[in-house]
């Protein structure tokens, strides 16, 4: 069940008018109970993971493990069904391509949000033994905690000091209503009416073969930025909305990441979440900035690295996580050596980023080495303005994504639907989900006729 | 006014103006997205829009305009003097030989350039004989029939007619209604359309299936009409002395393991019944799968190559007639 989809809807207006009907400690159950329904839709048997995940991490929270190894033991067998869901077809592959006789890779389908469930976990089990909170004691509570699904399949990565506390006060919290309706509407937008508008040219630019224009290569190249953008900021502006609504506050994901002045600082504005994660759990742990330059390097190189496998089991994300540790090693070394931040035109400065890190999206996108290579050599290739002419729909939605950057933060949504009337925002919130609907209506495959 | 009572007309106006400013803003937005001419709703809503007026006679629905230009789905169409996509058509020469083919979107040639539709196909096999197409979307054999009795039949003067038979021609078209917004908005129409698809149900098909099997039932009121109009066109034959060809068009969504075979039958029996000659597209279709003859994905009117292969088909059918 997508956030956007129509059996969605159906399920949360099921959902919320039951939620409004049970009261009291009734309700942690039932919101629990729904979240496993939520997960269970995809997949039925992957539920045993996520039930796993949840009595393991929260045996271990109680248990605090003082000892070290016991510690680190506990870390990995957590890591465990990601790695062997994630990983295995991966690590087979290449075993294979360099000559090891190994089986086929498995066919098995990676479970719903394993990457989210599996680092909530860890953090959980960290936070407990360090003593930064205090292990739940009730079970149901715990399960809430990891299957809420406003977070489940997408994130944010979610810690337990952030929203543990909330999980006992869930209820159908009718003041935030008009908030959550209109960020569930923009998140509608940006997800559908935007990353779902643009992906198709995406795709077919990307795996398409042999030489790349001017054009094709711009158009993939900020096409893509543009793409994940939405399809990740919008689909996490809906989880927010739906928790909203729930009377649950999660963190946010993203802060105008396109407006970072520099590489430290878009991290800080994209998916902050896992940035603090990894930060937290595997940069600070490893040593971080506090053992001089030379491990500081590696362990940014390592974190950058490992940071880039989540994302995907392919040597391009590997590339892409390097190629992050590299910019965010040359801005700490360069600022080492000057011995004070160095000031670069705040204009200048964000743009340079933005294409910093368009250019590692290419690496992120493609499907190959080749490719990303042909795709960044295409933006040298002979200007054309002309050859843009053809995708007037796509270029508007860019421009709009680019124009509008600076307002997209919750803050100012948030703002929106306090100043505005009840009148403006849930008109407005309706016509832009339908405008959604619209906009992604596809070609009916049967005979159609209009006679006015 | 009561204090209540103001608030309520405020709020109203409020959420209405908020409304028609958002729909305004998706109207712009889907009007850029279709400038594509990729989306087929919108095309056909064009063609609707661009092409056909209502026409005087209610049982018509509506017809051509003469003269009317428009590039649809990235195909341009004219409209000749008669009503006719295709080139003009001046008064019948005595020693000149005509064909009219008479049927829907697929005989118009929806998604084809002119030059390779059937009429095209058959004329260039046949350069002796002027071929007419008389295609109009949204016709059913009824229309098509009371359309050529009204207005072809004396404007075009035709030695043949090849009645271009489809499945949904035995469907019941009720009259439409003129919706100032549906005929003005992309928005409103896609939205009714999604709401219509929402709530019709399947469109796979097995529920096309059902739905043809419904549709040919004998006491069913479109079956019930196109048998009546194809006695009507027999009537006019035997009264004007040319000559008529049922030529039977298959649905090409599923050609293999082809489930309405039923209709071919029940259309060749009716053709043979009233001593025309009965050809059948699917003779030439059928070793195809059906969506590689797609006009475009999601369209499911047949493309350049099988317009080829039909007019082929037909041509070979119709000079082993005239011989």
């Amino acid at each position: 069940m997508l956030f956007h989809s129509p059996t969605f809807l159906i399920f949360f207006t099921l959902f919320l008018t039951g939620l409004a009907l049970v009261r009291g400690s009734g309700r942690v159950l039932y919101v629990t109970v729904a979240s496993y329904i939520f997960y269970a839709w995809w997949y039925p048997p992957y539920v045993v993971v996520l039930a796993g995940l949840t009595v393991f991490a929260h045996v271990l929270a109680h248990r605090r493990l003082e000892s070290t190894p016991l510690f680190v033991a506990a870390m990995l067998a957590g890591l465990l069904p990601l790695a062997v869901f994630k990983y295995t077809g991966f690590i087979l592959a290449n075993l294979g391509a360099i000559g090891y006789p190994v089986a086929a890779p498995p066919k098995w389908a990676l479970p719903l949000g394993i990457s989210f469930i599996s680092f909530t976990a860890i953090a959980y089990i960290a936070d407990c033994r360090s003593g930064r909170v205090t292990a739940e004691k009730g079970l149901l509570t715990t399960a809430l905690f990891f299957s809420f699904f406003p977070h489940l399949i997408a994130g944010p990565v979610v810690r337990a000091h952030e929203i543990m506390h909330q999980m006992t006060s869930v209820r159908f919290d009718r003041a935030a209503f008009r908030l959550g309706l209109l960020l569930f509407a923009i998140g509608a937008v940006k997800k559908v009416g935007v990353a779902d508008q643009i992906a198709p040219l995406v795709e077919s630019i990307y795996h398409a073969t042999g030489p790349i224009t001017w054009a094709q290569a711009v158009l993939a190249f900020y096409g893509f930025a543009v793409q994940i953008y939405c399809d990740f900021s919008g689909y996490t502006d809906m989880a927010l909305a739906l928790a909203i609504v729930i009377g649950v506050t999660l963190p946010p994901n993203f802060d105008r990441p396109y407006l970072a002045t520099s590489l430290r600082e878009f991290w800080r504005r994209w998916h902050m979440t896992l940035s603090r994660w990894l930060r937290d759990y595997l940069y600070v742990p490893l040593g971080g900035s506090r053992h001089g330059s030379t491990r500081m390097v590696a362990v940014i190189l390592i974190t950058m690295l490992l940071g880039g496998l989540w994302h995907g089991a392919a040597w391009t994300f590997v590339a892409w996580g390097l190629y992050h540790g590299l910019l965010l090693v040359i801005e700490h070394l360069a600022v080492r050596l000057a011995g004070r931040p160095i000031v670069v035109p705040r204009p200048v400065a964000v743009v340079l980023t933005f294409h910093l890190v368009a250019v590692g999206w290419v690496l992120f996108r493609a499907p190959s080495f080749g490719r990303a290579m042909e795709i960044l050599s295409g933006l040298g290739a002979p200007v054309d303005f002309g050859a843009l002419s053809g995708y007037a729909f796509v270029l508007t939605l860019m421009a709009a994504v680019f124009g509008l950057h600076r307002f997209d933060t919750i803050a100012t949504i948030k703002t929106v639907a306090e100043r505005l009337p009840a009148a403006v925002v849930v008109p407005l919130s309706v016509m832009l989900a339908l405008i959604c609907a619209a906009l992604v209506a596809d070609n009916p495959s049967a005979f159609i006729y209009f006679d006015f | 006014m009561s204090l209540n009572l103001r608030k309520l007309a405020a709020t109203a106006l409020v959420s209405a103006i908020t409304l028609a400013a958002t729909a305004v803003l998706g109207e712009v937005m889907l009007r850029i997205k279709n400038s594509d001419q990729r989306n087929y709703m919108i095309e056909m809503w064009r063609y609707s829009n661009e092409l056909k007026r209502v026409a005087e006679d209610p049982a018509l629905g509506h017809v051509h305009v003469p003269g009317a230009k428009a590039r649809l789905q990235g195909v341009d169409f004219v409209i000749n003097d008669l009503g006719m996509r295709g080139p003009p058509v001046g008064e019948k020469a005595a020693d000149e030989t005509r064909i009219l083919m008479l049927g829907s979107s697929i005989t118009l040639g929806w998604g084809v350039p002119e030059e390779e539709t059937m009429r095209a196909r058959v004329a260039a096999a046949l350069p002796s004989w002027t071929v007419l197409n008389g295609g109009i979307g949204n016709y059913n054999t009824a229309r098509s029939v009371r359309q050529f009795e009204t207005a072809w039949r004396r404007s075009s003067k035709p030695d043949m007619v090849v009645l271009q038979y489809f499945l949904r021609d035995a469907e019941y078209i009720p009259p439409s209604e003129d919706n100032a917004l549906m005929r003005h908005s992309q928005l409103a129409v896609t939205l009714w359309y999604i709401a219509a698809r929402f709530f019709q149900g399947r469109s796979d098909v097995s529920g096309l299936e059902d739905h043809y099997h419904r549709a040919y039932q004998p006491d069913s009121r479109g079956y019930r009409e196109m048998v009546a109009a194809l006695d009507r066109l027999n009537a006019m034959a035997q009264e004007d002395g040319f000559r008529v060809v049922l030529a039977m068009i298959p649905d090409i969504h599923q050609l293999q393991n082809y489930p309405f075979t039923f209709v071919h039958r029940r259309m060749r029996d009716l053709a043979v019944a009233r001593g025309w000659d009965f050809v059948d597209f699917m003779d030439v279709l059928g070793t195809y799968q059906g969506p590689e003859l797609w006009a475009i994905p999601g369209d499911p009117h047949p493309n350049a190559v099988a317009h080829g292969m039909m007019g082929t088909l037909l041509a070979k059918r119709l000079s082993g007639d005239s011989r």
